[in-house]
């Protein structure tokens, strides 16, 4: 599989609680392609956080990654000595965390948090001030906030920046977790164009993690929808938008606040996103699934391929898309 | 019909110092006229600095503005204080943007929404009351949510729990700033939904504050647009979001999110 | 009038329901308290010390004050821990002791807590102008040192009377032991002032007092006992202190004037180190419980400092 940058097999991760281990990500399988934007949805609890921390490998206790394989550059990174997973990160794999524009150094000015970047690499900074300039430029930031503290600049900035360290090493993946949430509408616009220009200047393949679906379809080339961390549709954005093969892709869709559409001309979707129930046998989204009849909460729905490389999982389909 | 309420030239600047000495001022809000009728739902729309979150504070007398006049039915309160202040409180609520930080962690959902109701002296039956409201933003059955504690559901049901607590009060306007963008987008059109219900069964005025010209253009009859404490633009809805003047609008539609469109 | 019966009913089992939540809120801190291993043994540890002290209340082997027995005598069996320099038990004195000591150490607690919260709390949710005014207040008690307002008291009571048993220690700590709490209630009032929570309660109305009493004092709860544990640390500590400064009422027994006569008589010199070694072991569990149960409480009020045990999951289920 030469056109897949990162492939993930039987994933299992969990969270050690009070009372015992529960599964937040099972048997997660997923093969990123080269030089795409791939998009992950999920609402709050559907564990999309933890999917991108696991994929860095970066969860952290109580979270435990139980099993599974990373497949990064014919490597797992979940068997990598932490040298070797040090090595990598950043410059050929690099990962911005929620909420990473909250997580600059206060006290440090933004040259010198780029430098020691380098440092950390073993480059030597001073040498690559062209380099910093470069990616700055990438951000459509000003060579001055180099000069600034990190409190001196507004939220876009301070996330402009995050992103221009992300791709300082040039690295081959980038994992986004929710890289504009908590932005203003125009600056999130005007960073999410910047992001599809300079991935597709440079090639680089970008993972794009968000609950905010208008803008996961708006930027990303292939898309998957988790719900209680597994995934319940995957394929091409197109696909995904006008032929939606899993309930939950379609209602929400149908529920995304757009201009000009009325309110009465809604499908609403009942319940709670992060409702789950622990070893239910059937589906999960059972409950919340207009379209849903007996047999569904009796027998877990497998991952079937509806068309090429366009994926579901439910066992309704194609029945209840004639009770629309 | 006459305004519920209506402000007239509101201006507000806030002060920051800089060094020992130096003053200097910014103005947050300039020259705002808005005006509310009983029984619909004006936005105030604004990218974040634009004054929208100013002037929903001076509105329930969180800040006090620098000059201007807010009429409350025709009355002019804009330097109301003490008693009266707390009456006006009473018909004016505020819903705030994050369902987390404003319900108290420590308290049930029925200490959220019987507190008023002890506090404005409610003659009836309270606990008649609060199933009442509570059937009416849909928490339903209320037995079963009463003695639940906020951080055990969702972000949703918070949300109609501080708006069945702020209807206790029976106001005749409510200020609704971002109440659905921290929000699962399965739970932002229930929330709008029950936003439009209190409108059309209560008459309630509502000003509808936030970003996102995507669920304003949902639930609004008319939106101001303000940009770096102006108005720059205002009217009906449909007719601002079909044929836009201001460049600034225009920017803002463009920027609205929408899954059939391509980045 | 069938209505009116379900209505009650409905009354009383709302009501049930409601001492029940309450029941099981004490329940569940006590619970948690005593799930964690570190606040089990300080509490258990608190407990024995107690009960020690409870029974120094009504008994003790020999009368700790009479000079009874041979001076300087180590353990044996007739004195369980030996004989002071003056020919005491030091296990009475021990004994006897304790309560007074403990009883102090909690006073303390009580009471520099109580004022540490009142002030720091009104501190906090009042004007701009009377709220400085305060933390300079709080501030000149935090830095004048404490030994100079111990001795500067301690000596004025000295001097004034003899006979106020342990009042004048317990004002002096008191004194110079609420400011530290209420810097730390005064600076997290001024956060939860400003959180959504309470502004909402202000529009909707709430007086301040039923903001602080309902709001403000329960979100603190775990800081405010918190800070009782260290204030009654200070009392225990304050309490040798002046004691072994000799500014206290030297002729009471308790585990401060023990140290003070064990000290004035150079045990450490003259080998006695059963006289010496009793008060100060005992006051150093005593800091040690309350330090245990402190560790605790911050688990509870910060849940990601707990650690779990790994559980594997069954992989065939």
């Amino acid at each position: 599989m030469d056109s897949s940058a990162i492939e993930i097999k039987n994933l299992n991760v969990g969270y050690n609680t009070e009372t015992d281990f529960s599964l937040i990500i099972k048997n997660f399988n997923l093969s990123i392609k080269k030089g795409e934007i791939f998009g992950i949805a999920g609402e709050s609890g559907s564990g999309k956080s933890t999917l991108a921390q696991a994929i860095y490998r970066s969860v952290k206790y109580p979270g435990e990654i139980e099993s599974g394989e990373v497949i990064f550059k014919d490597k797992d990174i979940m068997k990598m000595e932490a040298n070797d997973l040090r090595k990598i990160r950043a410059t050929l794999f690099s990962f911005i965390p929620q909420a990473a524009m909250n997580a600059l150094n206060p006290v440090r000015k933004i040259r010198y948090q780029f430098y020691d970047l380098l440092i950390a690499h073993g480059i030597l900074p001073e040498k690559n001030n062209d380099k910093i300039s470069a990616v700055l430029k990438m951000v459509r930031l000003n060579e001055s906030v180099l000069d600034n503290y990190p409190h001196e600049l507004s939220g876009g900035m301070r996330q402009r920046t995050v992103i221009a360290m992300s791709i300082l090493l040039n690295p081959e993946v980038v994992i986004l977790d929710e890289p504009t949430t908590g932005l203003d509408v125009l600056v999130e616009h005007e960073i999410l164009k910047d992001l599809k220009n300079i991935q597709r200047k440079y090639g680089i393949t970008m993972i794009f993690i968000t609950h905010d679906l208008a803008i996961l379809y708006e930027i990303s080339d292939r898309i998957a929808m988790i719900y209680a961390g597994e995934i319940v549709e995957f394929g091409a954005r197109d696909d995904m938008l006008e032929n939606s093969t899993h309930p939950y892709n379609f209602l929400l869709l149908k529920n995304i606040p757009r201009i000009g559409v009325k309110m009465d001309n809604i499908i609403k979707l009942k319940g709670n996103p992060s409702n789950f129930k622990e070893n239910f046998p059937g589906c999960q989204f059972y409950e919340r699934c207009p379209f849903s009849k007996g047999e569904c909460s009796e027998k877990h729905p497998d991952l079937r391929e509806y068309s090429n490389e366009h994926y579901y999982r439910c066992i309704r389909f194609p029945e209840w898309k004639q009770n629309v | 019909m006459n305004e519920l309420i209506r402000t007239e030239n509101l201006t507000k600047e806030f002060e920051t110092r800089k060094g020992f000495t130096g003053i200097t001022k910014i103005k947050a809000l300039d020259n705002v006229n808005i005006s509310l009728y009983p029984n619909e739902i004006v936005g105030i729309v604004g990218a974040s600095g634009s004054g929208k979150s100013t002037l929903a504070k001076i509105l329930v007398f969180l800040y006090k503005s620098t000059s201007g006049k807010i009429y409350f039915k025709d009355e002019d309160i804009t330097k109301i204080h003490g008693k009266s202040l707390k009456k006006y409180r009473k018909e004016i609520q505020m819903v705030f943007q994050d369902p987390y930080a404003s319900l108290d962690p420590y308290h049930s959902i029925e200490w959220h929404i019987k507190r008023p109701l002890l506090i404005s002296h409610y003659s009836g039956n309270i606990d008649d009351r609060i199933d009442e409201l509570m059937n009416m933003v849909k928490l339903t059955p209320p037995e079963s949510y009463k003695n639940k504690f906020p951080h055990q559901v969702s972000g949703g049901q918070r949300q109609r729990v501080y708006i069945a607590r702020v209807l206790a009060l029976n106001p005749q306007i409510l200020i609704a700033d971002e109440p659905v963008s921290m929000l699962d987008v399965s739970l932002r059109i229930d929330v709008l939904d029950l936003l439009l219900k209190i409108k059309n069964e209560l008459g309630i005025g509502i000003i509808y504050i936030t970003h996102d010209l995507n669920t304003v253009s949902m639930v609004t009859d008319r939106i101001y647009v303000l940009h770096n404490g102006e108005v720059v633009e205002d009217g009906h809805t449909n007719t601002i979001l079909t044929s836009p003047q201001d460049g600034y609008t225009k920017a803002l539609i463009e920027a609205a999110s929408d899954p059939y469109k391509r980045i | 009038m069938e209505e009116k019966s379900n209505l009650n009913e409905k009354n009383i089992y709302n009501k049930s329901t409601k001492s029940k939540v309450r029941t099981s809120v004490i329940k569940s801190t006590l619970g948690t308290l005593l799930k964690n291993n570190k606040s089990k043994t300080g509490f258990i540890m608190l407990l024995s010390i107690i009960t020690f002290s409870i029974i120094g209340i009504f008994y003790s082997p020999y009368n700790p004050n009479a000079y009874l027995f041979k001076i300087a005598q180590p353990p044996n069996s007739v004195n369980l821990l030996g004989t002071t320099g003056y020919g005491q038990d030091v296990f009475s004195e021990l004994l006897r002791g304790a309560a007074p000591t403990l009883m102090i150490a909690f006073t303390v607690g009580l009471l520099g807590t109580l004022i540490a919260v009142l002030v720091g709390i009104f501190a906090g949710f009042t004007s701009k102008t009377t709220n400085a005014v305060i933390n300079i207040f709080i501030n000149i008690f935090l830095v004048i040192p404490g030994v100079l307002l111990i001795m500067l008291f301690g000596t004025y009571f000295m001097g004034i009377r003899q006979n106020l048993g342990y009042l004048p220690t317990i004002i002096i700590l008191v004194i110079t032991g609420w400011a530290f709490g209420a810097r730390t209630f005064r600076s997290i009032t001024l956060s939860i002032v400003k959180r959504d929570f309470v502004l909402s309660s202000i529009l909707i109305g709430e007086s301040k007092i039923s903001i602080i009493v309902r709001q403000i004092m329960r979100a603190i709860m775990p800081i405010i006992v918190s800070n009782f544990f260290f204030t009654s640390m200070y009392g225990a500590m304050g309490l040798t202190f002046i004691e072994y400064l000799g500014v206290g009422n030297i002729q009471q027994v308790n585990w401060g004037t023990m140290l003070y006569w064990a000290i004035n008589y150079e045990a450490y010199l003259t080998g006695t180190w059963w006289w010496i070694l009793p008060p100060s072991i005992m006051i150093s569990l005593l800091m040690f419980s309350l330090i245990l149960l402190n560790f605790g409480l911050d688990e509870m009020a910060n849940p990601s400092l707990r650690v779990f045990k790994k559980k594997k999951r069954d992989k065939n289920e």
